[in-house]
């Protein structure tokens, strides 16, 4: 049993609040990502569950237990650092056994543990090396046992890949993934890289100037992003914006008025809102097609492509008032520099947003949405 | 200018540079070991090895005494600036606090105070502990002079450790003093050895404290027994006597900074910041 | 606890310009009675007495000030040439750092003594080898006579710090990047326009630095001076005029205004350098 909650928990520094009475809870056994850009605030938050910083107002309970006041070691969470933070002078082994050792744990099970932590992260053979002596890969993994060989009733990772390279990110990314499956502990991971929150979180809590901007399974934050923030943060490339008018507002559809005169349908529901207003449509690079098909359709021109092997990226100009929009085709022969083209996309594709950056809802039940995310 | 013009132009001026530098030390170490009127013979080589001198110190003098005074003094204040400097430094490079860069200049003026700024003062506190004539008196002076770069010194090394290291430790349940124990200082004793090496230096050549603040031959440490070196009058300085103090006290010294140059070295350069 | 060092530092100082305010003597300090600032300037009976009225306290201004000039100036430029000199790639480097460090590492009194030997008028080598050139027709007391005194200081002061200023220039030679030398290599420009072109500018900073660092070492010289040419009033320093009142005329109130001048000409010093060095940091970067 260690569920996290956060209650009207607020962290300022001097004047400035970088927490702003967040409540939060994480479920036991969950892996929960914290994402958001840089210095909203996710490390302050990690370190205030740790009870390396204090909250200025709000309790935190671990496991039922009130912990606001306990320090760190009475928590019984272990973290990880970006930095892996290894005692420099000490081997591998006595990294994963300090711990253990201030815990006051006989020899025999200290040593017991430590390898067999060491055994599961596959770093047996690294214990009598000293950090300086070990990859960046290795540093991190001994760092993950020296957090592991705890057995903490909840693990905290601050940003833990981030100083990896790409191919030895992905093959670590996974690692976590199995570490999860095989202790099914609680685990808080924070990171400012969106595929490692799609891919790890069960649940996804995006942060946004110290207060979480919407929570949630990642899939669902990526199809249904209750505001402008969480709809362009989430999703490489980026969502195209276009600035637009709504002509008719219904309870099943709206009608959309486009910079370049033209009415388009969108599967949202308007019930709330009149028509006249000033909104933001956002499509998916992945969810605009090319040529000619259906309601809602585009003219433009190309003016860049990105070749990236199994798929291309096309920039299309098309209206002065607004960007160019960017799609992604798949398969084909993707148009040249220069040519005309038609875009067109579903009325069930968009994504609608108020003057404020709130979504409408999205209508459900709509036939299959085009499969999330980057790779 | 050809290649090998400016090579030897480079190699003589080493040369120089080393002659230079050792030179007088040769010399003094040459005078020592001349005896009677040979002394007043300017060879640069010993025609003969006499160690009267060097007897001559140790039994007409309470030589062997001086040195362990400076020997304990030095050990004395480097333990003691070691110490007192390693938690201060900790306390400076751990909590970022307003007026903390001041303070760091502050400690590091304390370090350029003239000793003859706080002589009379140290000296009423020195006679007020009970400490004039003492070893006592020296080591707490010497502090003075010590314990500023030391914790200057000690302070930079630290910084360079990550504060994540430490929050590691705090979250693996260990204490301030575990942590300043196990976490901090085992990757600090270079820049321990370092400072540890300057204070003893520092304090083993240190003259105006020393001259001051004793007054008897027995409690006296080796740079103002050798100033006070005297012959049978006021104008005939023992030169052979003095030469040969000099070198047995220059020669662990010296030993000490051949076997340690690099550290010394390093150590210099973090107590100025370069 | 760092406020308790602090004020440890600062009892003593403090306690000093006490004193200075007294006419405490070392025979008995509790006797002291406040006179204000009459250790300093005072007039009475149509006289003026005093620290800053005493003619030998101005000299020895003089002198301190002379020494810090020249000893600090040749040492920058010995320090340079012998940090270059360790720098460049010679077989037997290691030997050369040695050598260097001697001087550094010998008690200050013991190189004292030692150049008192080597300049010694009638058995020092100095002046046996000068006679032997024919660059000087009877000895010279260096040690003794005026014209020569301060030079015979500043000679053992530059022999023995010059080590010190070598080795913070060289900590900052080192530290400086390679690839600028490899593109001036490339481009062909001549090692001496390399070196004041792009050494001297880059280690002007850490320059800046050690020759502050001697030059408030050198204002409190004290042992050098007292050792090689005592009780001279042609060669002594603030430092030892400020003792010689404090301990061998056991005037401490005196001798303390003597110390809280000097304290006080090095705190100024430090400040105007402070402030003078911010701008250009500030400008620079
Ligand atoms: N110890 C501190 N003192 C003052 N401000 C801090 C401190 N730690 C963090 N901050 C500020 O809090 C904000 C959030 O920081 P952080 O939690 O590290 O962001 P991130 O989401 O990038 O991890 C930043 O604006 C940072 O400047
Ligand atoms: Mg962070």
């Amino acid at each position: 049993m260690a569920e996290v909650r956060l209650e009207a928990v607020c962290k300022s520094f001097g004047q400035e609040a970088v927490i702003r009475d967040l409540d939060l809870t994480i479920a036991d056994g969950e892996f929960c990502v914290f994402l958001g850009p840089s210095g909203c605030g996710k490390s302050t938050l990690l370190r205030l569950i740790a009870g390396l910083a204090d909250v200025t107002s709000g309790r935190i309970r671990i496991g039922g237990t009130d912990v606001t006041e306990l320090p760190p070691k009475a928590r019984q969470v272990a973290m990880v650092f970006q930095s892996y933070a290894l005692y420099p002078h000490m081997t591998a082994y006595q990294n994963m056994a300090f711990g253990l050792r201030l815990g006051r744990r006989g020899r025999q099970e200290v040593d017991r543990r430590v390898r067999e932590t060491a055994r599961s992260l596959h770093i047996e053979h690294l214990l009598e090396r000293r950090p300086a002596e070990l990859s960046g890969g290795q540093q991190q993994r001994v760092a993950i046992g020296r957090a592991v060989v705890r057995e903490p009733r909840v693990f905290l990772f601050d940003e833990p890949l981030s100083n990896l390279d790409t191919d030895l990110r992905t093959r670590m990314r996974a690692e976590f993934g199995r570490l999860h499956g095989r202790l099914r502990n609680t685990m808080v991971y924070v990171t400012h890289d969106q595929t490692e929150a799609m891919t790890l979180a069960d649940r996804l809590v995006l942060l946004r100037d110290g207060n979480v901007a919407q929570a949630g399974p990642p899939l669902a934050l990526y199809h249904n992003p209750e505001s402008l923030f969480a709809a362009t943060f989430l999703g490489t490339p980026k969502m195209n914006l276009i600035p637009a008018t709504l002509v008719g507002a219904e309870p099943d559809y709206a009608v959309l008025g486009l910079p370049d005169g033209s009415h388009h349908r969108a599967g949202v529901s308007a019930a709330a809102a009149r028509a006249g207003a000033t909104v933001t449509l956002g499509l998916r690079p992945e969810a605009i097609r090319l040529g000619d098909q259906g309601p809602n359709s585009i003219a433009g021109r190309v003016s860049l492509v990105e070749h990236l092997g199994d798929h291309a990226l096309v920039h299309v100009d098309w209206h002065p008032a607004a960007g160019a929009i960017l799609t992604r085709t798949q398969g084909g022969v993707p148009p040249a520099p220069g040519e005309q083209v038609r875009l067109s996309y579903a009325p069930q594709a968009c994504h609608l947003f108020d003057q404020d950056g709130r979504a409408f809802p999205r209508l459900p039940a709509e036939r299959g949405l085009p499969p999330g995310g980057s790779d | 200018m050809s290649r090998g013009l400016s090579r030897a132009g480079l190699y003589l001026l080493a040369g120089i540079i080393a002659l230079a530098a050792a030179f007088p030390f040769y010399y003094a170490a040459i005078t020592s070991l001349k005896s009677g009127d040979a002394l007043f013979s300017m060879d640069l080589l010993p025609r003969q090895w006499h160690w009267d001198n060097y007897v001559a110190i140790f039994a007409q003098q309470p030589f062997a005494t001086t040195i362990v005074n400076s020997f304990w003094v030095a050990t004395g204040v480097v333990s003691v600036s070691l110490m007192l400097g390693l938690s201060a430094a900790y306390a400076l490079s751990r909590n970022r606090f307003r007026g903390r860069r001041l303070l760091m200049m502050t400690i590091l003026g304390v370090s350029m105070f003239p000793q003859v700024a706080v002589l009379s003062g140290m000296f009423e506190l020195i006679r007020w502990l009970g400490l004039y004539n003492r070893i006592g008196g020296l080591m707490l002076s010497y502090l003075i002079i010590t314990l500023p770069f030391t914790v200057w010194v000690l302070a930079t090394f630290m910084r360079r450790l990550p504060r994540e290291v430490e929050e590691a430790a705090i979250m693996d349940g260990a204490g301030p003093l575990t942590i300043i124990w196990r976490i901090f200082l085992p990757p600090l004793m270079p820049a321990m050895f370092s400072t540890g090496l300057l204070a003893f230096i520092a304090a083993w050549n240190e003259f105006l404290f020393a001259l001051t603040f004793t007054l008897t031959h027995e409690q006296r440490t080796v740079p103002v027994a050798i100033a006070l070196l005297s012959g049978a009058s006021e104008y005939e300085l023992p030169w052979g006597h003095i030469m040969a103090a000099s070198v047995t006290v220059t020669v662990p010294a010296v030993v000490l900074v051949l076997i340690f140059q690099r550290r010394i070295v390093s150590g210099l350069a973090a107590g100025t910041g370069t | 606890m760092l406020v308790a060092l602090l004020a440890v530092a600062a009892w003593p100082l403090a306690r000093t310009v006490w004193f200075s305010l007294t006419d405490a003597t070392l025979a008995d300090l509790g006797a002291a009675r406040f006179v204000g600032w009459d250790n300093y300037l005072a007039y009475r009976d149509g006289e003026w007495f005093g620290v800053l009225t005493d003619p030998v306290w101005w000299r020895s201004v003089r002198n301190t000030l002379w020494f810090v000039l020249i000893s600090v100036s040749l040492e920058t430029l010995l320090g340079l040439i012998t940090a270059l000199v360790l720098l460049a790639r010679i077989p037997a480097r290691p030997l050369l750092q040695a050598a260097v460090l001697l001087p550094w590492a010998i008690p200050t009194i013991v190189s004292a003594k030692m150049w008192g030997w080597l300049l010694h008028d009638q058995f020092g080598l100095v002046n046996d080898i000068l006679l032997s050139v024919g660059l000087i027709a009877r000895p010279l007391a260096w040690t003794a006579d005026p014209d020569l005194m301060l030079g015979a200081v500043i000679v053992a002061d530059v022999w023995k710090t010059t080590p010190f200023m070598a080795l913070l220039l060289l900590a900052a030679l080192h530290t400086l990047p390679r690839d600028c030398y490899e593109a001036a290599r490339v481009d062909g420009i001549h090692p001496v326009t390399v070196f004041f072109r792009i050494t001297l500018p880059l280690i002007r900073p850490a320059l800046i630095v050690a020759v502050v660092f001697r030059a408030l070492d050198a204002l409190r010289i004290f042992d050098l001076i007292y050792v090689l040419t005592p009780n001279s009033e042609y060669t002594m320093s603030m430092s030892v005029y400020a003792r010689q009142q404090l301990v061998d005329f056991q005037d401490v109130g005196y001798g303390s205004a003597a110390s809280t001048l000097l304290f006080f000409t090095i705190a100024l010093c430090t400040t105007l350098f402070l402030m003078l060095s911010r701008p250009t940091q500030g400008g620079k970067a």
